[in-house]
């Protein structure tokens, strides 16, 4: 299990174990769980070889320079009032990118992490529910930091960009890395307080989706409509033509028409 | 019952199958989030009542376990 990592470090509430290559920081941060391992473990791993995003069939293109990390989490209370969480990983990412770089990253719903309209991060959460009691949630970000867009495959090189392309400059992984955390334990202890509805209110300054046009596309059919506002569960609520209102909690795809 | 509402993605058990505790039965995605639903008893799973692709709500019945 130790024959890849390269260190391990407590840093505030974190303990970050340090890998050189890894399938999944998902998979590691599961092998961790079953082992009983605290909340606020974090896998780190200079490359995936088989990194993945929302719906496992979606692959995430990690190469070295690039953070890629996965935070095991214990809320052990009732999903009813984990409202907000699904938005964690987002809120963190993009306003962290704002705070170490002249970057306006963003969140185009429900989960990118967007620089002008190409994608720069991307976050998964993967949980354990038993009824309604939430048992543990692997929390997945990947970050495109040091590498250039030439380095992306071609089916990606149109839609996904980096840090360093975008400003020219390399950042420092692991101070991105403590951000992001820092910044994600702020937001986790807002909801275990009960103010999720903190979460919404810091989702909404780093999202601009709100009365834009959009097309939510789910197994081949698409939604067109004017979006309205997240709702306090993150779920996207759209005006259609009619008038009538739709509450959106899953997508394959969404656009800006 | 659904915990949450969103879209069933993945049935990992058969009618007839014994199933223990805390196994993964269902995998519900929603707001970007994959949920393994388990069994919350040790039982043999005697009916599921809903498909992959489906939507479904809080409180939706997924299957009995016996």
């Amino acid at each position: 299990m130790k024959s890849n990592l390269i260190h391990e470090i407590k840093e505030e509430s974190f303990h970050i174990f340090f890998f050189d290559e890894l399938s999944t920081t998902q998979e590691k941060a599961e092998e961790f769980e079953k082992k009983g391992i605290a909340e606020w473990t974090v896998v780190v791993t200079k490359t995936q070889t088989a990194g993945r995003g929302r719906f496992h069939n979606r692959d995430w293109f990690s190469p070295h320079g690039g953070l890629w990390f996965s935070v095991l989490l214990r809320p052990m209370i009732n999903v009813d009032k984990l409202k907000g969480f699904s938005l964690l990983p987002s809120i963190s990412s993009a306003w962290s990118i704002r705070k170490l770089t002249d970057l306006n990253a963003s969140i185009k719903w429900p989960n990118d992490i967007i620089v002008g309209s190409k994608k720069i991060g991307g976050t998964v959460i993967e949980s354990k529910i038993n009824m309604k009691k939430n048992i543990y949630s692997i929390v997945g970000v990947g970050i495109n930091a040091n590498f250039l867009e030439e380095v992306f495959p071609q089916r990606l090189s149109a839609k996904a960009t980096s840090i360093l392309q975008q400003t020219g400059k390399e950042i420092q992984l692991k101070k991105l890395l403590v951000t992001v955390l820092q910044k994600m334990h702020e937001l986790y202890n807002m909801i275990i307080q009960g103010e999720s509805f903190r979460i919404i209110e810091e989702y909404l300054k780093l999202s601009d989706i709100i009365g834009r046009k959009v097309g939510i596309i789910n197994k081949g059919y698409q939604i067109t409509g004017l979006a309205k506002c997240v709702g306090e569960n993150g779920a996207l609520i759209v005006e259609l033509s009619d008038g009538s209102r739709k509450k959106i909690e899953t997508c394959e795809h969404l656009i800006y028409i | 019952m659904s915990p949450i509402p969103g879209s069933i993605v993945e049935i990992r058990a058969n009618i007839g199958d014994k199933l223990r505790r805390d196994e993964v039965v269902f995998v519900i995605e929603a707001m970007k989030m994959e949920n393994d639903i388990v069994a919350p008893i040790d039982g043999v799973l005697k009916e599921i009542k809903v498909v992959v692709g489906q939507t479904v709500e809080t409180d939706t019945i997924l299957a009995v376990i016996e």
